[in-house]
C-alpha cells in the first residue's frame, strides 16, 4: 500500500486534496481491506479469536510474539475496528478468565497467595495495555480485572484471611490487602472485619475472670500490635483509627469496673518499689502506655479509688520506687481529666512533704527532747481527711510507752497547729521490733496490731484469745487475722496450742523460742483483707452523685420533662449508669419530696424548693 | 379542694348555718341549682338523700363504737361496726365509708372522721348507712372518685410514721381495688411482685401504677420504655415480656 501510495503520490496531494468528498489512496486502500474483511466474517473471527488466543496464553505463561500481537492491534486500530470487533469480546474474554482463576485460585491457596497473585495480575494487565493494547482499553481492562479478582471476592477473602494475618502481625500482606481493597471499595469491609477482630480478639480475655492478672499486659500488647499495624499496613487511614478507638473501648468497657481496676493495681505494681530492671524511660513509657487504656475507660471513678487506695500505700509505707514517676503519672491524669480529679492525689504528696517537715521540727521540740520515752522513735504522718481513703477507725489499746508518745506529739501539733482535730489511725500503723530470741536477735517489721499483740508477751508466758483480746483491744475479726499472720503463716514467732489455721476462743499462745530465720530483719506478712468495698463504696459514691446531680438540675429547670432530665443528667455525670439506675435515684429523690410528678402529666417533674 | 370565689364562699357558709348541712352537701346543693341560695334549699329539701343528719344520733352512734378509755375507734369499734352493717371488714365498701370518712388509718375513725364522714354520706343511724352500702359500693364505678380512693388507699393502708406500703399490704388492696375494677394482668403483677421484688411500695410506685392501668393497654403495645414509669412497672414490663405473658414487637 505504501508503494501504491508513493506512485499516486502526486495525484493525491494535487487532486485529492482539492477534490470535496474524494479521500486520500491511504484511506481508501483501508477502506477497501475492512470492506473485505468484513465481508469474509470468518476471517475476522479467525484473526480476533487467534489474538485472544495469544493473550490467554501469554496469561498462562507461555512466550508469545508480542510483535505479531502488536502490529495485528495496530491494523485494526487503523481500521478503526478495535473497540467494536476486538476490545468488545476481549474484554469478555478477560473477565472469563479471570472469572474462573479466581474462584480456582481462591479455593488452591492462601489469601496472602491470592492477594500477590491478584497484585501481580493487575500489573501484567497494565503492563499488556503498555505494550500492545490500545490506551483507552486499559481502564476497562483493569476494572474488569479487579471485578472478577477482588471485588466479587472480598467478603470470602476476609472472612478466610484477614483473622490469620492480623494473628500473624503480616504487616506486608495487610498492607497489600489495603491497597487492593482501596482499588475495589472496600474499605468499608476492612474497617468493619477490623472492628470484628479486635471486640472478637479481645472479648474471651476481658470476660475471662482467670486471665486478669494479664489483662493488662495484654491489652497493652495488643493495642500496639494494633498500632503497629494502622501505621505500616493501613496507611494511617483515620477512619480505621477511630475504628480502633471505638472497638478498644467497646472491648474495655464490656466488662464494668474491673479493667479499671486492674489497670490501677498494674500502675501500682510498676510504681512501687522492688519493680527492678525498668528505667525511668522504660516506666515513663509504660504509664504513658496505660493512660491510653485508661482513657478508653468509662468508669474512672473506679479507677480512681483503686489508684488512690494503692497510692496510698505507697507513700504510707514509702515503698514508691520514685517520687518523680508518681508525680510525672499525676501530672498526665490531670492533663487527661483535669486538676478536679487529681488535686485529692496532689493534696496526699503535699501531706507526705509535710509530715516530714513535722517530724523534723517535732524530733527538734523541747517537748520532744525533754519527755519522749527512751527506746523508742516514732514518725508521724498527718493526713488530711477527705484526701486520703476512708479508713474504718479501730480501736486498740496502745502499751503505754506509745501512749505517751502520741500523746507528746498530739500536744506539740496542737500547739503548732491549734483548732486542728488530730485523729490516730490504728489500722495503719507500722512498727520495727526489736526481739531476743533464745537463737538470736531479729528485727521484725510488722503492723500497729501486730507489735501490740507481740509486745504483750514482753511481760507473759502464755496468753489465751480471751486475754489478748481483753488487753489490746482489737477488734474481734481483726484480732483473729493478726494471730493468724503471727502464729499460722510461713514466719511463726508465736506458738498456738491447739494448732490449726483458724483461730478459736480457747486457743493460747505462747512465745516461739526455737524461732530462727536466716535473715536479721524480718517482714511479717499481714493478711490483710482484700478490700472488696473500694468497689462499693464507689457505687455509694455514684449514687450520691446522681442525686447531686438530678437536685442540680431540677434546681436551675424547675419543671423538666423525664427524657430531657435523663439526657441531662448523661452529659453530667462522668460514668457509665444504665437508665434504670437513674430512674430508681428519682423515684428516691420524688420519695424524699425533692421532687414530684406534675399532677396533669406524670412524664414531668416539678422541683420542690 | 375546690376553689370557690369570695362570694360562693359566703353562700356555702349561708347555706351551712340556715341547714346544718355539711360544707359538702352545701356544694352539692348549690352547684346543682347553679349558685343561687333559694334555688339550693329547694334542692336540698326536695332530695331524699341529702337529708339533714341530727347531731345527737351521730354522737350516739359515735359513743357506741368508740374504745373504752380513749376518744377513738379502734380495731374493736371498727369490727362492732362491721357486724352491725353486715359486712365483711375485708368488703370493700368498708373503704369507701373510710375515703368518706378521710379517715387517717385503715381501722381507725377519730371522732371528727367518723361524724363528719357519716354527715357527708347523709346519714345518722345504722340503718341508714346500711341501705347506703350499695350506692357507697357503686361509687366505684365512677372513673373520678375510684381514683381518689385509690390514691386515699395508700395513704389510709400504710403504718403509722411509714412512708411505704408494705409489699403484702400493698398486694391485698389492689387486689381488693381491682376486683372491683377488671385489670387483667392483675394476678401476673402481684406475682412479679412477690418473685421479684419482695420490698415495700412507694407512694409514687402506687399511683403511677393507676396511671399504667388506665393508659396502658393490657397488649402494652402503647408502652414507652423511654418514658417515666416507675422502674418497677419497667421490671414488670420486662417480666411479662420475659415469661411470655405477652408478646410485645419492638
Amino acid at each position: 500500500m505504501l508503494i501504491i501510495r508513493g506512485i499516486a503520490l502526486l495525484l493525491d496531494v494535487k487532486y485529492v486534496k482539492n477534490v470535496a468528498n474524494l479521500s486520500s489512496v491511504w484511506d481508501m486502500g483501508l477502506q477497501l481491506f475492512r470492506k473485505h474483511i468484513s465481508l469474509s466474517p470468518e476471517i475476522e473471527h479467525k484473526t480476533v479469536t487467534g489474538l485472544l488466543r495469544l493473550i490467554e496464553s501469554e496469561r498462562l505463561g507461555e512466550a508469545i510474539d508480542k510483535t505479531l500481537l502488536s502490529h495485528l492491534l495496530k491494523m485494526f486500530t487503523d481500521l478503526g475496528m478495535y473497540s467494536e470487533t476486538f476490545e468488545k469480546p476481549f474484554l469478555e474474554c478477560t473477565s472469563e478468565f479471570y472469572a474462573t482463576e479466581g474462584v480456582k485460585y481462591l479455593q488452591q491457596s492462601d489469601i496472602p497467595d491470592y492477594l500477590k497473585h491478584a497484585e501481580s495480575r493487575l500489573q501484567e494487565e497494565h503492563d499488556r495495555c503498555i505494550l500492545y493494547l490500545e490506551a483507552n482499553t486499559r481502564k476497562p481492562l483493569i476494572a474488569t480485572t479487579e471485578k472478577q479478582l477482588l471485588q466479587r471476592h472480598t467478603s470470602a477473602i476476609i472472612e478466610k484471611g484477614f483473622t490469620v494475618l492480623m494473628e500473624a502481625n503480616r504487616v506486608t500482606d495487610l498492607s497489600r490487602m489495603y491497597t487492593l481493597f482501596q482499588r475495589v471499595d472496600a474499605i468499608e469491609m476492612l474497617k468493619q472485619a477490623l472492628s470484628l477482630y479486635i471486640r472478637g480478639t479481645g472479648q474471651g480475655i476481658i470476660m475471662d475472670e482467670e486471665k486478669d492478672k494479664d489483662l493488662v499486659p495484654f491489652l497493652l500488647e495488643f493495642k500496639a500490635s494494633l498500632d503497629k499495624i494502622l501505621e505500616e499496613s493501613f496507611a494511617k487511614n483515620e477512619a480505621f483509627s477511630n475504628t480502633i478507638k471505638e472497638s478498644f473501648e467497646h472491648l474495655i468497657n464490656l466488662r464494668q469496673n474491673r479493667p479499671a481496676e486492674l489497670i490501677a493495681k498494674f500502675l501500682d505494681e510498676k510504681l512501687r518499689a522492688g519493680n527492678k530492671g525498668t528505667s525511668e524511660e522504660e516506666l515513663e513509657g509504660i504509664l504513658d502506655k496505660v493512660l491510653v487504656l485508661f482513657r478508653f475507660i468509662q468508669g474512672k471513678d473506679v479507677f480512681e479509688a483503686f489508684y488512690k487506695k494503692d497510692l496510698a500505700k505507697r507513700l504510707l509505707l514509702g515503698k514508691s520506687a520514685s517520687i518523680d514517676a508518681e508525680k510525672s503519672m499525676i501530672t498526665k491524669l490531670k492533663t487527661e481529666c483535669g486538676s478536679q480529679f487529681t488535686n485529692k492525689l496532689e493534696g496526699m504528696f503535699k501531706d507526705i512533704e509535710l509530715s516530714k517537715e513535722i517530724n523534723d521540727s517535732f524530733k527538734q521540740s523541747s517537748q520532744a527532747r525533754t519527755k519522749l520515752p527512751t527506746g523508742i522513735e516514732m514518725s508521724v504522718h498527718v493526713l488530711t481527711t477527705g484526701y486520703w481513703p476512708t479508713y474504718p477507725p479501730m480501736d486498740v489499746k496502745l502499751p503505754h510507752e506509745l501512749n505517751v508518745y502520741q500523746d507528746i506529739f498530739k500536744e506539740f501539733y496542737l500547739s503548732k497547729y491549734s483548732g486542728r482535730r488530730l485523729m490516730w489511725q490504728n489500722s495503719l500503723g507500722h512498727c520495727v521490733l526489736k526481739v531476743e530470741f533464745p537463737k538470736g536477735r531479729k528485727e521484725l517489721a510488722v503492723s500497729l496490731f501486730q507489735s501490740v499483740v507481740l509486745m504483750l508477751f514482753n511481760d507473759a508466758q502464755k496468753l489465751s484469745f480471751v486475754d489478748i483480746k481483753e488487753s489490746t483491744g482489737i477488734e474481734d475479726k481483726e484480732l483473729r487475722r493478726t494471730l493468724q499472720s503471727l502464729a499460722c503463716g510461713k514466719v511463726r514467732v508465736l506458738q498456738k496450742t491447739p494448732k490449726g489455721r483458724d483461730i478459736d476462743d480457747k486457743d493460747e499462745f505462747v512465745f516461739n523460742e526455737d524461732f530462727s530465720a536466716p535473715l536479721y530483719r524480718i517482714k511479717m506478712k499481714e493478711t490483710v483483707e482484700e478490700n472488696t468495698s473500694t468497689t462499693e463504696r464507689v457505687f455509694q459514691d455514684r449514687q450520691y452523685q446522681v442525686d447531686a446531680a438530678i437536685v442540680r438540675i431540677m434546681k436551675t429547670r424547675k419543671t423538666l420533662s423525664h427524657t430531657l432530665l435523663i439526657t441531662e443528667l448523661f452529659q453530667q455525670l462522668k460514668f457509665p449508669i444504665k437508665p434504670a439506675d437513674m430512674k430508681k435515684r428519682i423515684e428516691s429523690l420524688i420519695d424524699r419530696e425533692y421532687l414530684e410528678r406534675d399532677r396533669s402529666n406524670p412524664q414531668i417533674y416539678n422541683y420542690l424548693a | 379542694q375546690h376553689k370557690l370565689g369570695r362570694g360562693s364562699r359566703d353562700k356555702v357558709q349561708q347555706f351551712m348555718a340556715i341547714t346544718g348541712a355539711s360544707e359538702k352537701v352545701a356544694l352539692q346543693a348549690l352547684k346543682a341549682s347553679d349558685w343561687h341560695l333559694e334555688g339550693s334549699f329547694d334542692y336540698f329539701y326536695s332530695q331524699p338523700q341529702i337529708s339533714v343528719t341530727n347531731s345527737r344520733h351521730l354522737e350516739d352512734l359515735y359513743s357506741r363504737y368508740k374504745e373504752r378509755d380513749a376518744d377513738m375507734i379502734m380495731v374493736e369499734g371498727t369490727s362492732q361496726l362491721c357486724n352491725d352493717l353486715l359486712v365483711d371488714p375485708q368488703d370493700v365498701v368498708m373503704l369507701v365509708i373510710s375515703w368518706h370518712m378521710k379517715a387517717a388509718t385503715m381501722c381507725e375513725f377519730t371522732r371528727q372522721e367518723f361524724i363528719d364522714g357519716l354527715q357527708s354520706i347523709g346519714v345518722d343511724s345504722i340503718e341508714k348507712l346500711r341501705e347506703k352500702l350499695p350506692s357507697l359500693r357503686a361509687e366505684i364505678k365512677d372513673d373520678n372518685k375510684f381514683r381518689e380512693i385509690y390514691n386515699f388507699a395508700f395513704a389510709w393502708a400504710r403504718e403509722k410514721g411509714q412512708k411505704s406500703l408494705p409489699l403484702e399490704t400493698a398486694i391485698g388492696m389492689w387486689r381488693l381495688l381491682f376486683a372491683e375494677r377488671h385489670w387483667p394482668l392483675i394476678d401476673h403483677w402481684c406475682q412479679f411482685l412477690q418473685v421479684r421484688h419482695n420490698k415495700a411500695i412507694s407512694r409514687d410506685t402506687w399511683s403511677q401504677l393507676l396511671e399504667f392501668v388506665k393508659t396502658i393497654d393490657p397488649q402494652l403495645s402503647n408502652y414507652d420504655e423511654e418514658g417515666a414509669w416507675p422502674y418497677l412497672i419497667d421490671e414488670f414490663v420486662e417480666y411479662l415480656t420475659e415469661n411470655g405473658c405477652v408478646q410485645r414487637n419492638k
